[in-house]
């Protein structure tokens, strides 16, 4: 075993779950040609695909779209936000301008108060909120 | 949260398993070998996510092939300062333990947690003292935390002799992450959500 790149590039949480889902449906329908016997594959994937689907699954990724996310990209684009902060957004989807500010690095010296506001509208508009009872068990 | 890392491995595909597609051979040989695994300094490997290159086979010993394989993983290796959610598993005087679905062991160091936190000894929790107003971090509550650092642990086999002395060096995980709870908005995810978002949901 040899890693070539160990950082290739950067997942959202979105696109994870949307290839784990694929990737299950790919099993479940090649099992179902097969016969179930092939439908199981090793215990390990088996477990960690479980495992974090179950995860995303509560987290927002689990109502985001890819038209979503693209049009958030561009309206979001009007701000000059580091690439990691993009991604915590999408990921995170914060709610309130304290999750705000611990997604945007010193925000309080890089933006003005409304630009901030205007930053968490933008999040609202594009994003949909994540699955209800994350707040409702929190 | 997740990244992709490019690997190249050589792959043995026994016998049994030339009546399927090359492809989806490889892919249940991939995943069988690295699938929940953690790789030093990579991180824990999810799946694959698809393959780049794949060389001819070579017949081995068994009649097998062997081929040269490069793929490119899902992995979860947060970076650092990314927010994370997890729930609280359990809480010492030295800190509070986070897991998530997939991942054990986060931790948030007693250092790393609110000014004017408390460790309430009988109950075995924190407690957050803000003006004059307790927040208690039960077990299981969601916990949005910062990742500050990383550690990796190399699982190299212990000689027989040294086994019963450094067992305990063998129980630290391979990879495990540091976080911290200092900054508004961070801490269980309860606190911080605002009452009109809730209004604006309906509405919606």
């Amino acid at each position: 075993m040899k890693v070539l790149n160990p950082r290739a590039a950067f997942l959202s949480d979105y696109e994870v779950l949307k290839h784990l889902t694929e990737t299950k449906n790919r099993y479940i329908a090649f099992g179902q040609s097969q016969g179930t016997a092939h439908a199981m594959k090793s215990s390990n994937l088996e477990t960690i695909m479980k495992e974090v689907k179950d995860y995303l699954q509560t987290t927002p990724a689990a109502t985001q779209s890819e038209e979503a996310i693209s049009n958030f990209m561009q309206e979001i684009s009007a701000f000059a936000l580091e690439k990691a902060e993009l991604l915590m957004m999408v990921n995170c989807r914060p709610s309130s301008i304290a999750e705000l500010d611990c997604i945007v690095e010193e925000m309080d010296q890089r933006f003005s108060e409304e630009e901030s506001a205007e930053m968490l509208r933008v999040v609202k508009r594009n994003l949909p909120p994540g699955p209800k009872e994350v707040l409702g068990s929190g | 949260m997740f990244i992709l890392t490019t690997f190249t491995d050589l792959l043995h595909l026994p016998p049994p398993t030339f009546t399927h597609p090359t492809a989806t051979a490889l892919e249940d040989q991939i995943n069988a070998k690295y699938a929940n695994k953690v790789v030093h300094n990579i991180g824990l490997c999810i799946s694959l996510f698809d393959l780049s290159k794949v060389s001819e086979g070579m017949i081995g010993q068994d009649g097998g092939a062997h081929a040269n394989v490069e793929f490119r993983m899902i992995v979860f290796r947060p970076f650092k300062g990314e927010v994370l959610t997890g729930r609280i598993s359990s809480a010492t005087a030295a800190g509070v333990k986070v897991r998530t679905d997939f991942f054990d062991e986060v931790f948030v160091p007693a250092g790393g947690l609110f000014d004017g936190c408390l460790f309430d000894g009988k109950e075995q929790v924190w407690i957050w003292r803000n003006d004059d107003q307790d927040f208690y971090m039960d077990k299981n509550e969601l916990i949005r935390f910062r990742v500050e650092g990383e550690v990796f642990v190399d699982q190299l086999p212990v000689p027989p002799h040294l086994k019963g002395e450094e067992s305990s060096l063998h129980k630290k995980p391979p990879y495990a992450i540091t976080a911290s709870c200092q900054q508004a908005g961070l801490g269980l995810v309860s606190w911080w959500v605002e009452e009109d978002e809730e209004d604006e949901e309906g509405a919606e």
